[in-house]
């Protein structure tokens, strides 16, 4: 599954370009989120299917964990990607099997609005298999 | 490919069912659909409904699936029995402890503006 803006994410880029809204939804930090289920644009925050292992928690990611965004100049892809390696909490209880990912507005599970969403390769996250990580350059954001 | 968890027949079957809406929502996605939403996981293959429809049979099959009415018209979507064992704990874990890297999957680098799930 492609990364995808969400619905919420859309609507404001085109009516910020458009001049519609002035207020942008572009806050930092940002937060990643480890869905058990593959998330779609309509979701939110609310109603993504996060991890419930011991120990879960959404995962900061201010303006200094991305490089800033480079131009691929003449028909090629503008990009931007984290700069660090992303180490969530260890799991200290439970397991979950992770498929999907989000990045989120809120640092609260079940709250905030969801900008992004993709999948990822099948990955349990359990007491054995901990911390779970995100390599530098894993996440890969491009403009078409 | 098993599946990572020792849960479904195949990490396939996970995938598969991953992509399905849950029970909690007002909607679903026709095959049609599914295939288009699938075929930018980069750890499946679908590229036609053909290919599909056995593993959603045989997870409704498995009780973990199911064909509801909805507007768009006969979709797929998640049993709560089938949510409950996508969501639920692995059964297979190694002993030893290790840390564990999240590959998100390559293509995510490409589409968010040029593609959007019908």
């Amino acid at each position: 599954m492609s990364g995808t803006f969400s619905n919420y994410m859309e609507t404001h880029v085109l009516d910020g370009v458009t001049g519609k809204v002035t207020t942008t939804p572009f806050v930092s930090p940002v937060y990643l989120c480890l869905c058990t289920t593959v998330p779609d644009s309509s979701k939110t925050g609310a109603t993504i299917v996060e991890a419930t292992y011991t120990g879960y928690a959404r995962q900061s990611l201010a303006a200094a964990a991305w490089n800033s965004a480079s131009s691929g100049g003449a028909g090629a892809a503008s990009s931007t990607s984290n700069n660090g390696t992303i180490t969530f909490a260890a799991c200290t209880g439970g397991s979950s099997t992770i498929i999907g990912w989000a990045l989120c507005d809120s640092a609260t599970t079940g709250a905030g609005n969801m900008i992004l969403w993709g999948s990822c390769t099948s990955t349990v996250i359990s007491t054995t298999q901990t911390p779970a990580t995100v390599a530098s350059g894993g996440i890969s954001i491009t403009l078409i | 490919m098993t599946d990572v968890a020792g849960v479904f027949p195949s990490d396939t079957h996970r995938r598969v069912l991953g992509h399905l809406s849950v029970p909690d929502d007002d909607y679903g996605w026709t095959v049609e659909q599914l295939v288009d939403r699938m075929q930018q996981d980069r750890s499946t293959s679908f590229t036609n409904p053909d290919q599909l429809v056995p593993y959603l049979l045989e997870l409704r099959e498995l009780g973990d699936a199911q064909e509801v009415h909805r507007e768009r018209g006969m979709c797929w979507q998640m049993t709560p029995e089938g949510f409950a064992r996508l969501t639920g704990e692995a059964v297979e874990r190694p002993k030893k402890q290790k840390p564990v890297e999240i590959v998100l999957e390559p293509q995510a680098k490409r589409r968010w503006f040029a593609k959007k799930e019908r």
